[in-house]
């Protein structure tokens, strides 16, 4: 199914065929649960923030107009659902000086992540990758997991292209500190 | 940046459960509830809004019929058309055709463009 059998679903669900929605959901439900599902810790309010998700993108459906693709307008649904669920939950982080991060080089970072067969090094990995912020993981996710474009996860999380890199480049930098923090620990 | 091999293989590995079974069902059901929903409230205002423009236009009736209706003589008006007076109508009539025109042709071309993004 590519993006011109989606736009014609859309318009069938428009015209009140409202079963077609089926194809959206059995296309889009496992992987917008698992988006959500790295970004929010609970699984239960994964479960709840995907049927949110699915639920706006109904209602919504309408004001799709097929400027991007409909796999792009849904996630930026399910980011925008998943920031004001946390927003709510007034969930903190922790923060790290922003001069320590302009500090470490990026060569350095590269070297690092360069390697995935280090055991220890994954591990201290995954502990970071939990310390993120929800922006952070959603970008990272966006870009590793998914593999979707600068341009797409600027129209997905409403920033420019240029953002995205530098904000990339940061939680890279930031993901080095916090494994260089927890060897010290 | 892509090659960070590291912190691919670290995103995948964290444990990822699938949706619980039974959730796509659950989720339709949900979906056309609020389809029932939006029917029910789009009927609810059509009806409001048709009560309220029929009573406005009742409530119009009534106000002409009571002081402008019973003042009205009743009477065929005679037409005497000098050629001044035609030739203002007939350049009424070419106006009036001309803005049909443009209205029919920008339909059309509406509907062309539509129909070709639909298509790409």
């Amino acid at each position: 199914m590519d993006n011109r059998d989606e736009f014609q679903i859309i318009q069938r669900i428009l015209n009140g065929e409202t079963n077609q929605f089926s194809f959206l959901l059995n296309r889009y439900s496992h992987t917008i649960y698992s988006l959500i599902a790295r970004i929010i810790s609970s699984r239960e309010d994964a479960e709840e923030l995907t049927q949110d998700t699915f639920l706006k993108a109904f209602k919504k459906l309408d004001t799709f107009k097929g400027d991007c693709s409909f796999s792009t307008w849904l996630f930026r649904i399910a980011y925008n659902t998943a920031v004001s669920a946390t927003r709510k939950a007034r969930v903190e982080f922790p923060a790290i000086d922003e001069t320590m991060l302009d500090r470490v080089s990026d060569d350095a970072a590269e070297a690092v992540f360069a390697e995935d067969e280090n055991e220890e090094l994954l591990q201290k990995l995954e502990a970071a990758l939990a310390q993120l912020n929800m922006e952070e993981k959603m970008l990272i996710t966006l870009y590793y997991t998914e593999d979707r474009s600068v341009a797409e996860i600027a129209s997905i999380m409403e920033l420019t292209g240029d953002n995205v890199k530098i904000k990339l480049y940061r939680i890279r930098k930031k993901l080095y500190l916090l494994i260089n923090t927890n060897k010290t620990v | 940046m892509k090659p960070d091999k590291a912190i691919t293989k670290a995103l995948t590995r964290q444990e990822n459960p699938g949706l619980p079974p039974g959730f796509e069902s659950r989720m339709m059901a949900q979906i056309y509830r609020a389809e029932a929903k939006r029917k029910r409230q789009t009927f609810l205002l059509n009806i409001g809004l048709l009560s309220l423009t029929s009573l406005g236009l009742i409530g119009l009736a009534a106000y002409l019929l009571r002081d402008y209706l019973s003042e009205i003589a009743l009477r065929m008006p005679s037409l005497h058309l000098s050629s001044e007076a035609a030739s203002q109508y007939g350049f009424g009539f070419y106006i009036a055709f001309l803005i049909l025109v443009l209205i029919v042709t920008d339909h059309c071309i509406r509907h062309f463009i539509q129909k070709k993004r639909a298509k790409h």
